[in-house]
């Protein structure tokens, strides 16, 4: 049941945002409904048992018969992490944006709240088609977001995002809809869960392009890259970013484009472990492209949001390493580097947010000499920074370090690639801290007539869980990776023939099972 | 548009009207009906051209009836002339109105509805 | 001999329930000396009688089973499946229309009980066309439901360009009628029956064979493609919808549609005459045409109902593969499922859209552009609310019941083997998103004074608000009205 809850309690305070008549009451209502999900999700790690792979605390209820669609929920060491940092965002990219939010509040509350719902269900959906209603499900609001509370050139930004990415999401349905097919004759039924699909023994044909298993593993692979996003199809995202207003950029860098590395791990590897063998140099090429491209960019970028929003795209290119390494290292390092992006990129989205809120401008020629005049800001960066930079001490450290193994081991020259991208980073973040904190205090900086102040108690509040996540998750990785550990092991050891099981916890998942059968209209072996 | 019921032209295809004549004069009705609709401009004409399409169809109908010995071709034949007359009274009461506004029953006025 | 009896006339009971209640308000208007009564008195008549219509076809449909005692008058009407819930579609948007036309300028007034009657009759034409096992039959149907229509849309209170609209349609439906009549004729002479069963039992014999009965099967496609607009046969639709007042396009989007579509899948799909080689790849080209024409054309749109007109052409494409892939399938009744649950899915949205163009159309003369809603959502959220739901299921975002019909749809042709088509037609659908979300995008992100026109417009927002909910209800459980579909196909 608590998976359900977690997954659908943001619906509920959504509508109840919807009918709230006290407007001044809303911001703290909705900031103490996303304690409250936050509260529930620490609630699965009572039920969580770190030791096995099995995938735990399952819900699954027929919901279309005829089609063997399901109404699957489970979690495992793999997205048990992921759906805590959604959960650990909400509160704060609400508390952050306190201020800078006022018109049309209704609509945005219950808009993050809707796309809380659509993020925690993708991590946690175990059917194919209940998974890609929550994966597209996740476009409208963010869509809302961009276009109504965006920047100059939101509506541009926000279309382009929606058709960009649900391309991608509209072959992968196919795909899903010709593996239901395929499940009929090697479970007896047509089913849509993943579990099942687990079971499919696609042919694989080595040289061909339009063997079965390359094209669903493309078809799959597409909709995930344009997520992530991978190096040619990334085109979107700077857009978003930066006419995103702050809680949007954070939620999407936070955590939407995890969704598609998770993806990545959770369906196209698994599911088609032939091709991702034969096409993983691909997708190692276009990571360290990534990673450089994105690196790159990001030191001739005049715009702050900008330059963060191309470091993304340099960031999700190590996971990508990572997760196409295919040996513990690589994956462990990939999922941890997921977690530690949402932190420090989300992070620095709120830095950037608040300072844009004091002067209304990211031009990084116009700051400078920032740390004279908002020391307390100027620590906070800082620390951030050193996370991005993956500084030993930090949670980025843990999570390329990892990364960077992992890629040594399974192909070395991606590995002096990425190496490469380490340094590029830590080029061009500490040279913009350098243009924007040090030096001669820049016009906006020095203005007479607009004097900045520091962080208030309530920004403060907003970054300091962030910080201490950055040093928990660096100083003691292994209160987090001992629960992924099993899980990850098992997806790395038994990549070429993954399956996922699980036991039937509750009644109705028996009797599930057996209406399943009944309802067959195959041939019962 | 030639409909040919039988594989080879008989000698006497001329002096003996069977079958395949309704059906050639039929069609060359129909399509002079068609032509007609597709072509003219005066909405009387437009109107004609369609109650000629129909009457052909209904040549066609009784001379499959009377070769092929149904009975349901002249059936057909007594709908389709029903309901030909009531197409033709809603198109004219169309055209009245067209009229009264337009003082004209040209189409070529007819260009407001485009792009 | 066959017997027409008093189990005939229980058979075809909701048309006659219909046909007497289409009756009433005009003879209360006689009798009150040519005085119209309170028109939301004539409102209820209409409505009531279509209510009564659609519990007496459920009721005939229960009691008989849908098996070989369903037809009647010797076989020229059945009562199956499809005449079941396509009926009821139909029904559905002669009710839509009905709360939409008592609104709107265009529309109410001093000739609000003839709208009535002609809508009635153009439903009980429905009927018979869905109905319809006997060619013969299938035309009356057709003609009925057809002028029923011209009058209608030439009714309108606005003088230039339905008018126009009104004439474009009547020239251009009788002569796709005329093809279609032909091509019966043809049918007739060669199969030697008028009787659909008997011309699907032959098809297999004579396609390949017989040059007459080919023509005939071509005729008879083209007569249809003309009335459900697949391209390039489309070209009447937007001049159509757009100059007729907009109940009566959203009466055409709708009910004309489903019921042209269900006679379709009920003559043309058959293995034999679908799977042919000559018509095969023929059909298919014409779904992809259709979906890539109305697509394109609907992106470069600014009145409104002509966008909405095109978006129906390319949704006519989407259930032109549906139609396909019920007539190569083995499992009919789960491809013939997929394609009128998509016909449900498509009339319900359809119905919302056109209602909330509606809502902003002050006096008859008044043309809606795209542009025209901005900054709809600050004075009237529900309403805009209700629109970026209809728009987002027209799309075919999750979790609407657009959705889960394209995936019923594309699914049954997948299933089938007929994978390129699907993915042109999802591939269509993210090219629609783009026209679907440019309303969305005016009413909320745009600042302007869109406001409605200032009536009551309790029965268009009545409208409104029912399809809205069961958009998104069906959406959400949709399985169980598959399931019920499918057992009665």
């Amino acid at each position: 049941m608590i998976l359900s809850a977690v997954v659908f309690l943001p619906i509920v305070f959504a509508l109840v945002i919807a009918f709230w008549p006290n407007k001044s009451t809303l911001k703290p209502l909705a900031f103490g409904f996303a304690i409250i999900e936050f509260l529930l999700s620490l609630g699965i790690f009572k039920y969580f048992d770190p030791a096995t792979a099995n995938l735990q605390m399952v819900e699954q209820y027929v919901w279309i018969e005829r089609f063997g669609i399901s109404y699957f929920l489970g979690i495992d060491g793999i997205s048990l992490w992921l759906v805590l940092l959604t959960t650990f965002l909400t509160p704060i990219v609400l508390l952050g944006s306190w201020t800078s939010i006022d018109q049309k509040l209704k609509g945005f509350l219950a808009s993050v709240f809707v796309l809380q719902t659509a993020m925690i269900g993708t991590f946690l959906a175990m059917d194919a088609i209940f998974f890609y209603l929550f994966w597209e499900l996740s476009l409208v609001p963010m869509y809302f977001m961009i276009g109504i509370w965006g920047g100059q050139r939101r509506i541009y930004a926000t279309i382009k995002f929606f058709i960009y990415t649900m391309i991608g999401s509209v072959l992968m349905l196919v795909a899903i809809i010709y593996m239901m097919f395929l499940t009929k004759d090697v479970v007896g039924h047509m089913s849509a869960s993943l579990l099942d699909f687990y079971k499919l023994n696609i042919p694989f044909v080595g040289g061909q392009f339009f063997s079965l298993q390359t094209l669903l593993f493309f078809a799959f692979a597409l909709a995930f890259a344009i997520k992530v996003p991978v190096f040619p199809f990334h085109t979107w995202l700077p857009d978003a970013h930066v006419e995103a207003p702050t809680p949007g950029s954070v939620i999407l860098a936070g955590v939407m484009l995890k969704m598609g590395t998770y993806g990545l791990m959770r369906w196209t590897i698994p599911l088609f472990p032939e091709a991702a063998d034969y096409w993983g140099w691909l997708f190692m090429l276009v990571g360290a492209i990534g990673i450089v491209y994105g690196a790159l960019v990001a030191m001739v970028q005049p715009d702050i949001k900008k330059l963060v929003a191309y470091s993304s795209v340099s960031h999700m290119g190590y996971i990508l390493l990572g997760l196409f390494a295919f040996n513990q290292f690589g994956a462990t390092g990939g999922l941890y580097q997921m977690l530690n992006h949402g932190i420090s990129t989300g992070a620095l989205f709120l830095l950037v947010g608040m300072i844009y809120e004091r002067t209304h401008s990211r031009e990084i020629s116009k700051y400078g000499g920032l740390a004279g005049v908002l020391p307390i800001f100027t620590i906070c960066f800082f620390i951030i920074t050193l996370s991005s930079i993956a500084v030993p001490m930090t949670n980025g450290f843990v999570g390329e370090f990892l990364i960077l193994l992992g890629t040594y081991k399974a192909d070395k020259p991606f590995a002096f690639i990425a190496v490469t991208g380490v340094v590029l980073g830590a080029v061009y973040m500490l040279w913009m801290f350098k243009k924007v904190f040090f030096g001669e205090k820049g016009e906006l900086v020095a203005d007479e007539h607009h004097p900045l102040h520091d962080l208030n108690s309530r920004e403060i509040a907003v970054l300091v869980p962030m910080i201490i996540m950055v040093f928990w998750m660096g100083l003691f990785p292994n209160h987090f990776l001992d629960y992924t550990k099993a899980s990850i092991d098992h997806l790395v050891n038994n990549k070429n023939n993954y399956e996922l099981t699980y036991q039937p916890t509750n009644q109705s998942s028996i009797t599930e099972t057996q209406s399943l059968q009944v309802g067959s209209t195959g041939v019962r072996q | 548009m030639r409909a040919r019921k039988v594989a080879h032209m008989p000698s006497n295809f001329i002096l003996e009207v069977g079958l395949p004549h309704y059906l050639v004069l039929s069609s060359l009705l129909f399509v002079t009906g068609m032509a007609g609709v597709l072509l003219r401009r005066n909405a009387i004409v437009m109107m004609m051209s369609i109650e000629l399409m129909l009457n052909a169809v209904n040549l066609s109908f009784v001379a499959f009836s009377r070769y092929l010995g149904l009975l349901e071709g002249q059936v057909m034949v007594f709908f389709v002339m029903t309901i030909a007359a009531a197409e033709a009274a809603v198109g004219l009461a169309l055209v009245v109105a067209i009229f009264k506004r337009f003082k004209e029953v040209n189409i070529r006025f007819f260009e407001h509805l485009k792009g | 001999m066959t017997n027409i009896g008093m189990a005939d006339v229980f058979r075809i009971s909701p048309m006659i329930i219909l046909f007497l209640s289409s009756l009433i308000p005009i003879t209360i208007k006689v009798i009150r000396g040519n005085n119209e009564q309170a028109p939301a008195a004539t409102l209820f008549q209409g409505l009531g009688g279509l209510f009564a219509s659609a519990i007496l076809l459920a009721t005939v449909y229960t009691l008989l089973g849908g098996g070989a005692q369903s037809t009647a008058f010797a076989r020229a009407i059945v009562i199956d499946g499809i005449t079941l819930w396509v009926g009821l579609i139909a029904l559905m948007g002669a009710a839509g229309a009905l709360l939409l036309m008592h609104d709107n300028p265009a529309t109410n007034g001093d000739q609000f009980s003839e709208l009535v009657f002609l809508t009635l009759s153009s439903a009980l034409g429905m009927l018979l066309l869905v109905s319809a096992y006997d060619l013969l039959v299938v035309f009356i149907g057709l003609e009925t439901m057809s002028l029923a229509l011209y009058v209608m849309i030439g009714m309108s209170h606005e003088q230039k360009l339905s008018k126009e609209s009104a004439f474009k349609y009547f020239v251009l439906g009788s002569f796709a009628s005329a093809l279609f009549l032909y091509g019966i004729s043809f049918l007739f002479g060669t199969v030697q029956s008028t009787y659909i069963p008997d011309i699907i039992q032959q098809t297999a014999n004579l396609i390949g064979t017989n040059r007459l009965f080919m023509i005939g099967i071509i005729l008879v496609v083209l007569g249809f493609c003309f009335k459900i607009s697949i391209a390039p046969f489309h070209a009447w639709t937007p001049d159509v919808y757009q100059g007729a007042p907009t109940p009566h396009s959203a009466f055409m989007a709708t009910a004309v549609k489903a019921v042209s579509f269900a006679a379709f899948l009920r003559i043309i799909s058959t293995k034999s005459l679908v799977g042919s080689e000559s018509l095969f790849d023929f059909l298919q080209w014409l779904a992809v045409f259709t979906m890539i024409v109305g697509n394109v054309a609907a992106l470069i749109q600014n009145n409104f109902k002509r966008m909405l007109a095109y978006s129906s052409i390319s949704h006519s494409g989407y259930m032109l593969v549906g139609v396909i892939t019920a007539g190569i399938s083995d499992k009919t009744s789960f491809a013939n499922s997929g394609v009128v649950f998509y016909l449900a899915a498509y009339s319900l949205m359809t119905l919302g859209a056109f209602a909330i163009i509606c809502l902003m159309e002050k006096d008859e003369n008044t043309s809606i552009q795209i542009d025209d809603m901005a900054g709809y959502a600050k004075r009237h959220p529900l309403m805009a609310f209700c629109l970026t739901l209809f728009m987002l299921s027209l799309a075919g975002v999750p979790p609407t019941v657009g959705f889960f019909g394209k995936f019923y749809l594309f699914s049954s042709a997948i299933g089938e083997g007929l994978i390129w088509l699907a993915v042109w037609g999802v591939l269509n659908s993210v090219i629609s998103v783009y026209y679907y979300l440019r309303p969305i995008v005016v009413m909320y992100m745009k600042e302007g004074d869109a406001e409605e026109a200032a009536l009551d417009f309790s029965a268009t927002k009545t409208a409104i608000l029912i399809s809205a909910f069961f958009v998104l209800v069906l959406g959400i459980i949709s399985g169980p009205l598959f399931a019920l579909v499918e057992k009665a196909l």
